[in-house]
């Protein structure tokens, strides 16, 4: 007996030292996230698009540091789980920037592991675009009758609900009306602002789109100068200059991205000229909602606007902004796949509506889109929906940038057919 | 609750524990491993393996069942449906009709089904992914107060009842000779068992909450040649991999679960070869 439990002893030692020297050999050249020796302000971004945010704040300023809490390649964060060196780098944090909208699907975590952690919710005062039929109806006909904006999309492949909801696509969907999300335009200090919804009801892929982007860069900014404001500063920092710098840097942003905004607007214009978004007084008032809809359904159909199918959710908002209609979505982000039915119900539409554009992402496989383009005379381009890159804080720029070139090849090339 | 907290971060030196969720972690591995080291003996001894691992898939279910009825802490629906489970189960398998490994797998592959229509209806599986896989900062102190709560009854159990289902684990007959009615000690059993899994597969991960529950054991039984050294290893390497896998993780920024599963595999291959 005691010479097993000797053995088993010097076992367990043995296993002990290994892993001490496995941690040894892999922490090394990752040593400890960036050491917190600065003063000032820490400031975590959730995810990509977040992190360009922060980064292109903090520009220039000393006393803001951004660090972003999931690596910079990994994508959407629909399925994301919290590592222990996350809450690491949290609980150093002052200030959490978040798109909200049920992208972070585990701030439940974060919420009740730091309570006192200011967390910026930059979608919040959006409108979100829904995936959800029901849910789309219902907040379309709130949108209606107030501010004339109706953009339901639908997230499921299913031919009941094109027929009814024809994927509206209206740019004016940037409202400051909140249904579903938080109501005041505060930064979320109280933790249970109406967050009760998750990913799958609200398309939380805002940033895809220029004008709301601003909208989020905005609440940064705005989220960043209350927090100085209310909270006591490290010595050394004067709050007025952080602050003017701050300003100065969102501005600068803000204007660049008003830029690129401009090109998609024009881009828009030009691809269906003379035709405005959507008429404003057609749609929902009251009575037969569904039927106007319809109606509203078929108009669209009749004036040809490009159509697509896209493989993620998330640009839907893209679409929206440049002019193309959605006919499918296909939500490439959850685990469940395709059944061969959808498909073929896919390859049915994208034939008897002469589809040609089939938009996928890098980050999720595009097998099943090469599968419809074979069977079709679609094609498939690639878009980058902006959740992966480098540190360069430009990147959001170029990258919608490519993505509007390649919509532009992608319209021209079905011209030339 | 502060005052554990006080006491650990003065009794472990290190920069981990300075952070709750790592003490709320090590507190549940503290509880839940010996447990499932204790536990784990029997389930070898039975040969409850495959049950036990059915119990674990039936966890899905247990959530699906909680959505579907609006039950906001899954926890208890889990909990609920995972005795219904076991209790089920183990009528099925009293009639013999069957083999008990088909019984077993029939169970399992329905219930893993169910849960899993229900729970990818919409496309919205990915929510639950994180019950695959585990997240240990699921841990909440609720979760440790009844985690405490189980190991309690599980002693308790353990004193009064073991040495009646270790005789039905030696031969049945001979225990129904002696007046053990081998029937409620086995649905008992396995309703511990249901709670303990059903308590720590948030944040172990359906997956591989088996291997917790079969490895210390098995590691044990390797060396082990009396039932109290079989209880002892089993505990200690229980515990042993359960913290070191939990460090390990919060360093190397892997999963819990599987971290400590690969520790306690490490140590059943060590100590099937020193057996050797």
């Amino acid at each position: 007996m005691k010479k097993k439990l000797f053995l088993l002893i010097s076992v367990m030692i043995m296993i002990s030292i290994a892993g001490s020297l496995i941690i040894n050999i892999i922490k090394r050249d990752a040593v400890d996230s960036p050491a917190i020796t600065k003063k000032g302000l820490h400031i975590v971004t959730t995810f990509y698009p977040m992190y360009l945010i922060g980064l292109n704040m903090a520009d220039q300023i000393d006393a803001l540091d951004v660090q972003s809490l999931t690596q910079l390649n990994t994508g959407c964060l629909h399925d994301y789980q919290l590592t222990t060196e996350d809450m690491k780098l949290i609980s150093n944090a002052d200030v959490l920037i978040i798109n909200g909208g049920g992208m972070e699907s585990f701030l439940e975590d974060v919420r009740t592991n730091y309570p006192k952690l200011t967390i910026i919710d930059t979608t919040q005062g959006i409108t979100l675009l829904n995936n959800k039929e029901e849910a789309g109806h219902e907040e379309g006909h709130n949108d209606e009758a107030e501010h004339g904006s109706e953009a339901d999309y639908d997230n499921k492949v299913s031919h009941e609900s094109e027929a009814d909801n024809g994927t509206k696509s209206d740019p004016d969907h940037e409202t400051e009306q909140s249904n579903g999300i938080g109501q005041n335009n505060e930064i979320d200090h109280d933790n249970n602002a109406g967050h009760d919804h998750d990913h799958g009801e609200y398309n939380a892929h805002v940033w895809l789109d220029p004008e709301l982007y601003i909208k989020q860069i905005e609440k940064v900014r705005d989220g960043l100068i209350q927090y100085i404001n209310d909270k006591e500063l490290a010595q050394g920092i004067d709050r007025t200059v952080l602050i003017r710098q701050l300003e100065e840097n969102a501005d600068r942003y803000i204007s660049s991205v008003e830029e690129l905004n401009q090109e998609m607007e024009s881009f828009r214009k030009a691809l269906s000229p003379g035709k405005e978004p959507p008429e404003k007084e057609a749609f929902g008032q009251e009575t037969s909602r569904k039927e106007t809809s319809q109606a509203a359904a078929l108009e669209e159909k009749a004036t040809t606007m490009p159509q697509a199918v896209v493989f993620h959710d998330s640009f839907a908002y893209l679409a929206n902004k440049v002019g193309i209609e959605i006919a499918h979505t296909i939500s490439l982000d959850s685990d469940t796949s395709l059944s061969a039915g959808d498909i073929a119900e896919i390859i049915d539409e994208v034939r008897q509506e002469n589809i040609k554009y089939l938009f996928t992402e890098q980050q999720y496989s595009d097998s099943i889109a090469k599968q419809i383009a074979k069977e079709t005379n679609a094609k498939v381009y690639i878009i980058d929906s902006v959740v992966t890159g480098n540190t360069n804080k430009d990147s959001y720029l170029t990258a919608m940038r490519e993505n509007l070139n390649v919509i532009r090849t992608a319209i021209d090339e079905a011209g030339i057919k | 609750m502060d005052r554990i907290y006080n006491i650990m971060e003065v009794l472990l030196p290190f920069s981990w524990i300075s952070y709750d969720f790592m003490k709320n972690a090590i507190l549940a591995v503290l509880i839940i491993t010996p447990l499932f080291g204790i536990l784990g003996t029997m389930i070898v001894n039975n040969r409850m393996a495959f049950f036990s691992d059915a119990l674990g898939h039936s966890a899905i279910t247990g959530v699906a069942v909680g959505t579907i009825f609006g039950i906001t802490n899954t926890n208890i629906s889990m909990l609920l449906f995972a005795i219904v489970f076991a209790v089920f189960l183990n009528k099925i398998k009293r009639r013999k009709t069957v083999s008990t490994d088909t019984v077993i797998s029939v169970f399992a592959s329905l219930s893993m089904a169910i849960g899993l229509v229900v729970l990818s209806r919409g496309g919205e599986f990915a929510k639950y992914s994180a019950l695959l896989v585990g997240d240990i900062l699921s841990i909440s102190i609720q979760e440790i107060l009844m985690l405490f709560i189980i190991l309690i009854l599980t002693l308790l159990f353990w004193l009064f009842g073991f040495n009646r289902l270790y005789a039905i684990s030696v031969n049945e007959s001979l225990a129904r000779s002696k007046n053990i009615r081998a029937g409620l000690m086995e649905d008992l059993f396995s309703v511990i068992i249901a709670m303990i899994v059903m308590a720590s597969v948030k944040w172990v991960g359906i997956l591989i909450i088996n291997a917790l529950l079969i490895l210390p054991a098995a590691a044990s039984r390797n060396m082990s040649s009396n039932v109290r050294e079989y209880h002892l290893f089993s505990v200690m390497i229980s515990v042993f991999s359960g913290i070191t896998g939990l460090i390990m993780s919060f360093y190397l920024g892997t999963a819990t679960g599987p971290t400590i599963v690969i520790i306690s595999t490490i140590l059943f291959f060590v100590t099937f070869f020193i057996k050797g």
